[in-house]
């Protein structure tokens, strides 16, 4: 008995270690390209971090997406990192709308992407639907220790909106629902 | 004659500093309050961290989008309010606090 629940916590413990493993470049590759074929949807000021954020969809899902209803299978989001442009204080600056300035340099670059089946290699407490994700650097190299516990963890805060921020808000607002 | 421009000036421009306000906006019991907020431009809101918890202040509406960070308790953050519109705050930890600030010219 003693024997059968130790392989019992081995088997659980092994799954959860391989479904962490499981996230990064070698699911979500890194979407060449993007900046010129994606839709920007949405910028977000993050003036803590001194940064802007660009959030991209991927357009062959985006013509099918419907507020309030899960993203479609596939679909790529994107949050690409720009520093914001500062002033000699080393203050950030605002534009005449009086929002953060972005600059062309861009930090990081986080991928989400949906694929179906993706989420049942994750246990329950950790499944952020079908969704995985990815840490990029600008060029497209992976980001060597990137750890994607944040991602899951932050993104389950909206597990009522298909585990996302921006682009459900964004769809809500477009249908004006 | 100068008088009545400068009286007149001196009235405009104390019209103007009493249009610029600040809107506290608290967030006990996991709950922003108010949940509606009506400002002018050149406002300022005030979100303090009057919970147990950590909080957040995220905007995602578009043109307004802001993220202003973890925000622990006893903390506040402000934003100032610099174009007119309509937009939605949300705490990006807890998925049901939400509020509305409308923002007049």
């Amino acid at each position: 008995m003693r024997k059968n629940v130790a392989i019992s916590l081995a088997a659980v413990f092994a799954t959860g270690i391989a479904g962490y493993t499981l996230a990064g470049p070698d699911r979500v590759s890194f979407p060449r390209g993007y900046a010129e074929r994606f839709v920007l949807y949405n910028t977000v000021d993050r003036p803590d971090r001194k940064t802007i954020r660009f959030m991209y969809v991927s357009p062959e899902t985006h013509t099918k997406a419907k507020a309030g209803e899960p993203a479609p299978d596939g679909t790529i989001l994107i949050m690409e990192d720009h520093r914001a442009k500062l002033d000699a204080s080393g203050s950030v600056e605002l534009g005449p709308d009086g929002r953060l300035v972005p600059t062309g340099q861009i930090s990081n670059i986080f991928v989400m992407e949906k694929r179906a089946g993706w989420g049942e290699a994750y246990p329950p407490e950790v499944r952020n639907g079908d969704w995985d994700y990815a840490h990029y650097l600008p060029g497209g190299a992976p980001k060597a220790d990137a750890n994607f516990d944040g991602c899951f963890s932050c993104h389950r805060n909206r597990a009522g909106r298909d585990f996302n921020f921006t682009y459900a808000k964004y769809l809500l607002d477009r249908e004006g629902k | 004659m100068r008088a009545v421009i400068l009286l007149i000036l001196a009235g405009t421009l104390l019209a103007s500093v009493s249009h610029a306000g600040e809107h506290h906006i608290g967030m006990a019991g996991t709950a922003y309050a108010p949940a509606m907020v009506e400002a002018k431009v050149g406002d300022t809101l005030v979100f303090a961290n009057d919970d147990t918890q950590a909080h957040n202040v995220l905007i995602a509406t578009v043109g307004f989008s802001t993220d202003l960070g973890k925000q622990d308790p006893g903390s506040q953050t402000t934003l100032a309010v610099r174009k007119s519109g309509t937009f939605d705050v949300e705490c990006a930890i807890h998925e049901g606090m939400h509020a509305r600030v409308v923002v007049r010219p």
